[in-house]
C-alpha cells in the first residue's frame, strides 16, 4: 500500500511504544488492577528491549523467533 | 468523511471503507489469503476496499479499530495470571502473542497504512459490536444485546442506542465480565464433541436436533442463571485459562461422559438416519448437544429479558459469534419481549469493521437513523470479462491431476460454454438445469460479506431432490450428513413455506434463522430440511439482489416454487470462492455439472 502524500513521521512507531505502555497501565488501573502496572512495565520494557535488538539485522533471526 | 474500519488479531480479519456516512466497500482477509477465519492485518481487503473507492490511504480522514489493545492485554495477562502456576504455558504463549503483536495494533495499522497514530483511533470490543448492530438497523432507538466468547473484559454485553441531534449515542448498561461466557461455554462443547471450536459451532447446533435434552439440569447447573437476570459460568468444568489442558475438565466428563475424537463416526443423517444405527455412545453425544443448545437459548432469552427491564424498546439489535446461531435467533424473534429484530449480515468480529467506521463517521459528521442501512454485497465484483477469457485460457486437461478422490475423469474431459446478451434467457437456461437435476455453481455481482452465500456466491440444486443432495455432499462439498442445507424463496413464496408470522417474515433475509417449515411445502424442500422439520431461509427481495430474484423466479415458473437449495461457494475447509479461477478450479475438481459466471455459463459436457 502506497500512500499519496507521507503522513507519518519517522519516529511515529518509537514515539507509540511509551504511548501504548502508558495507556496500557491505565488500562489496568481502570480495572481495578493497579498492583499489577509495576509487573506489566518490566514486560513491556523486556519487550522494548527485544524490539530494539530485533531492529539490528544479524540479531533479528533469534529475537524474531521468540515471538 | 472517509473511514476505514479495520479489525484483526482474533479471527476474521476485516477491513471497511464508509464514505460520507456510506459502505463502499467491506471484505474479509480470509476472501482474498483463501485461509478460513484468516486473523492476519487485513491487508488485501484494505486495499480491496480503497480500490473499490479510487483512494489511497493518505486520503482517509481516520481509521478505526475494532478493540480496545491495552483492556484486552488487561484481561489476558490476569486471567493467565490467576491461574499461576497450573497456567505457566498459557501465560508464555500468550505474552509472546501480545508483547511481540498484538499490543501494538495501532502502531501497525499506523504502519502499514502510513498514517500518523492522531488518525487513528480504538473502540472497546463490545462497544463495536454494539454500533455494528444498531448503525445498520434503521432504528431510531434500540435495545442493543452483545453476546459471545469474549472481547476485552466483556463476554455479554446490554447497551441501548438512540439518534440524538443526528449523532448516534449508544450507551452501555451492563456487561457480563470474564469468564463467565456463554460463547466459551458453546466453543467447548463444540470441541468436546470433537468439532473444530470457533469454526464448527454449526456442526454441534445441527446435532442438537438429533438429541434429546436429558443433561439440561446439569447443564443449567453449570450455566447457572443468577438472581439478577444474568448467568454464571461454573468454572469447574473449564479450561478457559488453562487452554492447553484442553476446553473440559475431568470434572466435565464425570458428568457428561468421555469425549468424542474428530475421527469417531457420527453416524446421524439430517434426510433420516437408518435404524439401529446410532450407537448408544453417539446418542449421548447427541444429547449433550441438545442440552447445551437448550440452555443457551434459556440464557439468552433471559438476557433479552433483562435487558427489556432496563431499556424498554420494541426494537432489539443483536450481535456477538452466538448470534450466528440460528435456532437461538429464531427464539429470540418469536419469544423475546422484543417486537422487531435486527442482526447485521455479518454479526461476528469479521463485521465489526463495517460498525465501527460507520459510528465513527456518523458521530463526527452527522447521519441519521435510515442513512446507514447496508445489504451483505459490498464485497469483490466479479469481472466477466476476466471469466470469460479464462474459459478460453483454462482447459479441464490443467485440472485432471487434482480432481477430487471418487470423481469420474470422463466428466470433466470437455467444457462448452455459452454468454449470454440476454439475461431472461440465461436464467430460463440455468432454470432448466436446475429443473433436471444439476449441480450449479453461481458465481456473479458483488460477494457476500459474512458466513453465508446469498446467492452471488452460491451453490444451487432443486430443493426436493435428497438424493441430489446427497451427490452435492459427497461429490462437492464433502460436508457431514448431519448438517442440513439452506435455501432461497423469493418474497412472494415465502409465506407458504415458512411457518412463521408474516410480519418477521423480512427478517429472514440474511439466512439467520432455524424456522419451521410448513407441512405442505416440505416434500418440496426436502433436500434443505433437518430432521426436525425446520430450515434455515434466505427471503430474496428483488431490491436485495435482483439477479438471483430473476433466477429464482425462472426456476418457480418451472418447479411451481420460487425456491432453491443454496449452500455456499467453497470447498471444504476454505472459505467462500472470491474470483473466477477459484470458482473455475472447484468447479473442475469436482462433481459439480454447470457454473454460472454472470453472464456466461459454463458445463461439463460428458457425451
Amino acid at each position: 500500500m502506497s500512500s499519496r502524500r507521507s503522513q507519518r513521521k519517522w519516529y511515529t512507531g518509537i514515539a507509540l511504544v511509551p504511548r501504548t505502555a502508558w495507556r496500557t497501565a491505565a488500562a489496568f488501573r481502570s480495572q481495578g488492577l493497579g498492583r499489577f502496572v509495576p509487573f506489566v512495565l518490566v514486560l513491556l520494557l523486556g519487550s522494548a528491549v527485544l524490539w530494539v535488538l530485533n531492529t539490528i539485522a544479524p540479531l533479528a533471526p533469534f529475537i524474531y523467533s521468540l515471538f | 468523511m472517509k473511514v476505514l474500519g479495520v479489525s484483526y488479531g482474533y479471527h476474521d480479519a476485516s477491513a471497511c471503507l464508509v464514505v460520507d456516512g456510506r459502505v463502499i466497500a467491506a471484505a474479509a482477509e480470509e476472501r482474498f489469503t483463501r485461509q478460513k477465519h484468516d486473523s492476519n492485518f487485513p491487508t488485501y481487503a484494505v486495499e480491496y476496499c480503497l480500490k473499490e473507492a479510487g483512494l489511497s490511504p493518505g486520503d482517509l480522514d481516520q481509521a478505526v479499530f475494532h478493540e480496545d489493545p491495552h483492556a484486552k492485554f488487561s484481561r489476558v495477562l490476569c486471567s493467565s495470571m490467576a491461574a499461576f502456576p497450573d497456567s505457566r504455558r498459557e501465560f508464555v504463549e500468550s505474552m509472546k502473542a501480545w508483547l511481540g503483536r498484538k499490543l501494538w495494533a495501532v502502531n501497525a495499522i499506523s504502519a502499514r497504512l502510513d498514517l500518523p497514530p492522531d488518525k487513528i483511533t480504538y473502540l472497546g470490543h463490545h462497544f463495536s459490536h454494539a454500533v455494528q448492530a444498531f448503525m445498520g438497523s434503521g432504528f431510531d432507538a434500540s435495545a442493543i444485546l452483545i453476546v459471545d466468547a469474549v472481547g476485552d473484559w466483556a463476554c455479554s454485553a446490554l447497551y441501548q442506542g438512540k439518534w440524538v441531534d443526528g449523532k448516534p449515542r449508544v450507551e452501555r448498561l451492563l456487561e457480563v465480565g470474564f469468564p463467565n461466557s456463554l460463547g466459551l461455554v458453546y466453543s467447548a462443547v463444540t470441541a468436546y464433541l470433537g468439532f473444530s471450536p470457533n469454526d464448527s459451532e454449526c456442526s454441534t447446533m445441527a446435532l442438537a436436533a438429533f438429541g434429546k435434552p436429558r443433561f439440561a439440569e446439569k447443564m443449567r447447573a453449570i450455566l447457572a442463571e443468577t438472581e439478577d437476570g444474568l448467568y454464571q459460568v461454573d468454572q469447574g468444568y473449564f479450561n478457559f485459562t488453562r487452554f492447553f489442558r484442553g476446553p473440559v475438565t475431568d470434572r466435565f466428563l464425570e458428568a457428561f461422559g468421555p469425549a468424542r475424537s474428530y475421527k469417531d463416526d457420527l453416524p446421524f443423517d439430517c434426510f433420516g438416519t437408518p435404524a439401529g444405527s446410532i450407537s448408544a455412545d453417539a446418542q449421548r453425544l447427541a444429547d449433550v448437544a441438545a442440552s447445551a443448545q437448550l440452555v443457551l437459548e434459556e440464557r439468552v432469552l433471559g438476557l433479552c429479558r433483562k435487558l427489556h427491564r432496563l431499556s424498554p424498546s420494541a426494537n432489539l439489535c443483536f450481535a456477538g459469534g452466538v448470534s450466528l446461531n440460528c435456532v437461538s435467533n429464531y427464539r429470540v424473534l418469536t419469544e423475546s419481549p422484543f417486537q422487531n429484530l435486527y442482526i447485521p449480515p455479518d454479526p461476528g468480529d469479521g463485521g465489526t469493521s463495517v460498525g465501527t467506521a460507520l459510528y465513527y463517521s456518523a458521530a463526527e459528521a452527522g447521519g441519521s437513523p435510515g442513512g446507514h442501512a447496508y445489504s451483505p454485497y459490498v464485497g469483490v465484483q466479479l469481472d466477466e470479462s476476466d471469466a470469460a477469457a479464462l474459459v478460453d485460457f483454462l482447459k479441464p486437461d490443467h485440472f485432471l491431476p487434482y480432481l477430487k478422490r471418487g470423481v469420474d475423469p470422463a466428466l470433466g474431459s470437455k467444457w462448452r460454454w455459452k454468454t449470454f446478451a440476454d439475461r431472461r434467457e440465461l436464467c430460463a437456461a440455468v432454470a432448466d438445469r436446475l429443473i433436471r437435476g444439476q449441480i450449479v455453481g453461481c458465481l456473479q455481482g458483488r460477494s457476500e460479506l459474512g458466513p453465508r452465500a446469498l446467492g452471488n456466491r452460491s451453490i444451487l440444486i432443486r430443493p426436493d431432490d435428497t438424493k441430489l443432495a446427497k451427490r452435492l455432499s459427497a461429490g462437492v462439498k464433502e460436508r457431514a450428513a448431519l448438517r442440513p442445507y439452506a435455501f432461497s424463496v423469493t418474497e412472494k413464496d415465502a409465506p407458504a413455506t415458512l411457518d412463521i408470522d408474516p410480519s418477521r417474515i423480512r427478517a429472514n433475509r440474511w439466512m439467520q434463522y432455524a424456522v419451521p417449515i410448513v407441512e405442505a411445502a416440505r416434500p418440496k424442500l426436502a433436500a434443505a430440511l433437518h430432521i426436525d422439520g425446520t430450515s434455515r431461509p434466505q427471503v430474496c427481495y428483488a431490491e436485495d439482489n435482483p439477479a438471483y430474484h430473476e433466477l429464482l423466479t425462472a426456476f418457480g415458473e418451472r418447479f411451481g416454487l420460487s425456491a432453491l437449495l443454496n449452500t455456499s461457494f467453497n470447498p471444504s475447509g476454505y472459505p467462500l470462492v472470491t474470483t473466477p479461477v477459484e470458482a473455475m478450479v472447484m468447479f473442475a475438481r469436482t462433481d459439480m455439472d454447470a457454473l454460472m459466471l454472470n453472464n456466461t455459463v459454463i458445463w461439463k459436457d460428458v457425451e
